[in-house]
């Protein structure tokens, strides 16, 4: 795993094309469910006469207008292999691991050996809910700008992420259990309307934490601050007991930021986790489906720290390469702090602007 | 230098196509329809996973008979199925060099077979029969990658109306009609061919047919 090291030269690449890949990976739209009304709303353009398709279009399109449908099809079959894109091998793999999900929770209501079925069932929801995380979410971007902004011990994002992806999971199970137990109200329809007032809540926190944040480094910078770190070598200069408890200050200063941003960020529900809770509730298994999300909220934990670790890590490597250039750390550190801060702002915004 | 490279193109290999996860599954069938004078349109079946299916029967099956009656279909039908005609009810169908977004389906019904949930709902959609052999292509799929929807089997495309008209159908998926997944929001259709990671290509029913 050399290449996960960010040292050295060849490391500023790595870590600054870690961080830029991140940046390119954001996802600036939240997947709504597309079945239920008011839900998301796609096109509804009237179109009854049919648009005339370009000359110049697919195959299959040439196929509609004119050409033998049959010889297409032959020359289609002869590739279906290569076809195969790595979207739909990961889709059909998630479309196994679902049955596989439901198949080991409905076997453990009915089978003698429960504990192994109860263990695959739960090793399923754990690999799903690494896969889950991986898809659209801000979770992942705001830790990796968090962490983009401020330096901080690798547990501390370990534990960022795991704090995150249990507020996701636990959220999901707060909202569902009262609309089935207390409300008795539609399920489904109940927990997407409550889910995204609380995405619209979320996200213009986001947005206002990144302002605040983005504002006080920016005041900060103005009135002629510099990069105050813990490794700073201007702490040199200073009174060392004075220095150890200002560093202990901003520590604790940072800690707290640290937990509003992932508490205030985190409480979005886990739509992958209602589903899996729904689904043992119609079996009457409420403790199984608890155990469930609980695994899958593991699996999605593994995944947010492991951005977190990533990020840390490309940051550390781009701090120790500039680590003898005082200027150049100065810039360095000013440039992710702000750059950081920016992202989350940013992010925010669009996303909020994008789901009123 | 390699493992750099292939350390970068791993992670982008790894995230990108999971931008777009979906969170239901569905296997689908198509019947298309005929009488003696037209194409009338076609019959559309889903089958859905056990987790949606959960969700349904949940919502729904208010008696708890795990079965649906008329009211529960009617409430199905408005809370988990009208507003997929925002959505064109995902499906397209091309003829004649142009492109139909579907605007309207009939006759919906859901059920509960085997422990999945069911929605079957007609897609009218006329086109007079000729001597001459016509060419109609039909494509389902989810461009908001939300639902992943599949044919389970090649031969999961009926004929009604067999005596009215000799055809042929078959589905297959097409290089050259790439959908990628656009994280800005919705999605991008792609022509040209080409396969890489964060694109699909959609399962298209090809229906060829002449009147008897």
């Amino acid at each position: 795993m050399s290449f996960l090291k960010f040292s050295g030269r060849s490391g500023v690449f790595r870590a600054a094309t870690v961080l830029i890949f991140f940046l390119l990976a954001m996802s600036l739209a939240a997947q709504q469910n597309p079945f239920l009304s008011g839900g998301a709303e796609g096109d509804s353009v009237e179109d009854t006469n049919g648009t005339e398709l370009p000359a110049e279009k697919g195959s299959a399109d040439r196929n509609a207008a004119g050409s033998d449908p049959v010889a297409e099809s032959s020359r289609l079959t002869g590739g279906a292999k290569r076809q195969n894109s790595f979207l739909q091998m990961i889709n059909r793999f998630q479309r196994r691991l679902y049955d596989q999900i439901a198949g080991t929770m409905q076997a453990v209501k009915s089978h003698e050996n429960r504990g192994s079925v109860l263990f695959a069932a739960l090793g399923a929801a754990f690999l799903y809910g690494l896969l889950h995380a991986l898809g659209p979410g801000h979770r992942k971007t705001v830790i990796f700008s968090y962490f983009l902004a401020e330096d901080a011990p690798v547990l501390q994002g370990v534990l960022a992420g795991v704090l995150m992806a249990l507020l996701h999971g636990a959220a999901a199970v707060g909202l569902i259990l009262p609309i089935y137990y207390v409300l008795r109200g539609s399920l489904m329809v109940t927990f997407n309307s409550v889910s995204r007032y609380i995405e619209i809540a979320t996200f213009g926190f986001i947005a206002m934490f990144g302002a605040v944040m983005l504002m006080l480094h920016l005041v900060h910078l103005l009135r002629g601050g510099h990069a105050e770190h813990e490794d700073s070598p201007s702490n040199k200069a200073q009174n060392l007991q004075a220095a150890g408890a200002s560093k202990v200050g901003v520590q604790r200063h940072r800690q707290k930021n640290l937990l509003l941003l992932v508490v205030g960020s985190g409480l979005v529900p886990c739509p992958g986790a209602a589903m899996v809770l729904m689904f043992a509730l119609s079996m009457q298994m409420l403790t199984l489906g608890l155990l469930a999300v609980g695994a899958m909220s593991l699996g999605m934990a593994v995944t947010i720290s492991s951005v977190a670790i990533v990020t840390l890590g490309a940051r550390k490597g781009l701090r120790k390469t500039a680590g003898k250039n005082k200027g150049l750390t100065t810039i360095l550190h000013n440039v992710l702090e702000i750059g950081g801060y920016l992202v989350i702002f940013l992010f925010g915004t669009i996303m909020t602007m994008g789901m009123l | 230098m390699k493992k750099y490279i292939l350390f970068c193109l791993s992670l982008v290999a790894l995230v990108l196509p999971l931008w777009s996860h979906p969170h239901m599954f569905i296997d689908s069938q198509v019947t298309a329809v005929f009488n003696q004078d037209q194409l009338q349109g076609f019959w559309v079946e889903w089958r859905f996973d056990q987790m949606f299916t959960a969700s349904i029967r949940l919502d729904y099956d208010r008696n708890r008979d795990r079965a649906f009656n008329d009211r529960e279909v009617q409430l199905i039908e408005e809370n988990a199925f009208s507003n997929l005609k925002n959505y064109h009810y995902f499906t397209t169908v091309y003829h004649d060099g142009r492109e139909y977004k579907i605007e309207k389906a009939e006759q919906f019904n859901a059920w509960m077979e085997d422990e999945r949930l069911f929605y079957r709902f007609f897609i009218p959609h006329t086109l007079s029969l000729s001597s001459q052999e016509q060419r109609v292509k039909v494509v389902i799929f989810d461009e908001t990658f939300f639902s992943d929807i599949a044919y389970t089997e090649q031969d999961l495309v009926s004929i009604e109306g067999r005596e009215f008209v000799s055809a042929k159908a078959r589905i297959q998926k097409n290089r050259d009609a790439a959908v990628s997944f656009d994280p800005t929001g919705g999605m991008s259709r792609e022509d040209g061919g080409g396969t890489a990671a964060g694109r699909a290509y959609p399962y298209e029913l090809y229906l060829t047919f002449e009147g008897k």
